[in-house]
């Protein structure tokens, strides 16, 4: 596969807070470890990042894609985002909150009343058999009644 | 530990009861013959979001450019068109009324568009910003009427705006990272959404207390689509570790996973068919896949895109389901 289709395929924005100021960066990797990763099948992590990207202000970006490969993945970006604000948020009284919050919120989840999975799954399928005759998509209704279905000259409903 | 270049295909030991196992006596499904039946071209880059009207018929999408389209999915028609001021329309929305439009993405905003037929329509004069976050906008729907919008955005909140004056009415903390998607629970079952989010989880709000009222983490990475089961007693999200999975609400737990070993692109976007049977999964690598919700296996697998799917809704009589994509097109399947 060309560089080019898989750069296309993927392309990352991470926003990194640095005190009151947002900047949008963009992370590089060189085309050939991004045609390997293909290649081998499997996602990009956070140690591929760090191992062999580099940032590059936004105003860059159209250069970049001239000659290297952009990237993208959701993960990625938001694994960058979390591991910059980690360095800068190091304050232990914010922890602290945080962990009551937690603590207060896991209280209130713990007190739901549950019912049994055997039960919750009967419900579903008896929904789906009350239902499954009147969906389109399991049982078709004749051509002429969807309006997506192609219209023939001559057709017969069966 | 979790190893990211081996996938055991969702055979893990945490499932210890799961719907397929209640099903087992259930029929199985025929086959499929479903089909592209309309592909919508206009889009100048790639689709990231899409929504149907309530009239079945017309379809809003969005994509990178800055694009928003509302269509005609029976002609293919492009009814009207606007551009927003920024890139990555990675939102989009249609009013109950079929009068309106919200859409949002980079801007951090979350704006309503009038729609009218008037000739010479000037669609961006009649912009009102509604949302404001301090990221991206992610995702956005109106609730039950035109009066109200909810949205999910990259600083980790959702919010509820009244729409008329912009107000925010409440918001939702608790994700410990980007909120990628959401979905309004069914209407008769009252006042709650779930969403999405990077850190992993899947998290149910009380819109009228802004409480969390559970979450769910057992996806390994991303989710980027949740979708209420019809009855509204569970929800399907899809996820960027490969696998779709259903959580039940009233058992709070996961209660089935939708994967293969095969399967190792994230999923993008999920749908329940009207009956709930069929799930129907958009996947990064290009394809879409049908699942059985109640034997979790895989039913029939779409080709035809010529890009990741980035979007995926069925309409709302249930009669077909429109794809969106990363190659500029929207195809329509029934």
């Amino acid at each position: 596969m060309p560089a080019r289709s898989v750069c296309e395929q993927l392309f990352c924005v991470g926003n990194v807070n640095q005190g009151n100021h947002f900047h949008t960066e963009v992370m590089v990797m060189c085309s050939a470890f991004v045609c390997h990763l293909q290649d081998s099948g499997r996602m990009l992590t956070i140690e591929d990042a760090n191992m062999s990207c580099k940032k590059v202000p936004w105003s860059k970006r159209t250069e970049i894609n001239a000659v290297c490969c952009v990237f993208v993945t959701n993960s990625l970006a938001v694994l960058m985002w979390k591991n910059k604000m980690k360095e800068l948020v190091s304050n232990s009284t914010t922890s602290i909150s945080q962990a009551r919050k937690a603590v207060e919120q896991l209280k209130m989840e713990a007190y739901m009343d549950r019912i049994k999975v055997s039960k919750a799954a009967a419900d579903l399928l008896a929904y789906c058999d009350a239902h499954i005759g009147e969906d389109p998509l399991i049982i078709p209704v004749p051509a002429s009644e969807n309006p997506f279905r192609e219209k023939k000259l001559f057709c017969t409903i069966l | 530990h979790h190893d990211p270049t081996h996938f055991d295909g969702g055979l893990s030991n945490r499932q210890l009861f799961a719907v397929h196992q209640v099903a087992e006596r259930v029929e199985a499904l025929g086959q499929f013959v479903m089909k592209t039946r309309r592909t919508l071209k206009g889009h100048g880059n790639k689709v990231l979001c899409m929504d149907w009207c309530k009239d079945k018929r017309r379809i809003v999408s969005s994509s990178q450019d800055g694009k928003v389209i509302v269509w005609d999915s029976f002609t293919t028609n492009k009814e009207h068109a606007v551009t927003m001021p920024c890139t990555w329309v990675m939102a989009c929305a249609y009013a109950p009324s079929g009068c309106a439009i919200a859409c949002g993405g980079l801007d951090n905003k979350c704006s309503v568009y009038p729609l009218t037929f008037e000739k010479n329509e000037n669609m961006a004069a009649k912009k009102k910003s509604v949302a404001m976050h301090t990221n991206y906008l992610s995702a956005c729907s109106f609730t039950n009427s035109d009066m109200q919008i909810l949205t999910a955005s990259g600083d980790g909140t959702c919010a509820l705006w009244d729409v008329e004056s912009g107000q925010l009415l409440q918001s939702f903390h608790g994700h410990g990272a980007d909120v990628l998607c959401l979905d309004l629970a069914p209407s008769e079952t009252g006042n709650t959404f779930v969403s999405g989010g990077c850190d992993k989880k899947a998290m149910v709000w009380d819109m009228r207390s802004g409480q969390c009222v559970q979450s769910f983490e057992t996806h390994d990475s991303d989710i980027n689509s949740v979708r209420y089961y019809p009855s509204g007693d569970a929800f399907a999200s899809g996820s960027d570790d490969a696998t779709c999975r259903l959580y039940d609400l009233r058992a709070d737990r996961e209660v089935a996973i939708y994967s293969k070993e095969s399967i190792i692109f994230g999923a993008s976007s999920v749908d329940f068919s009207l009956s709930g049977r069929l799930l129907f999964a958009g996947y990064n690598d290009y394809t879409i896949n049908v699942w059985d919700v109640l034997k979790g296996a895989r039913v029939s697998i779409l080709f035809g895109h010529e890009n990741r799917v980035s979007t995926l809704r069925v309409s709302p009589d249930g009669t077909a389901f429109c794809s969106g994509s990363w190659d500029h097109t929207l195809r329509i399947w029934a």
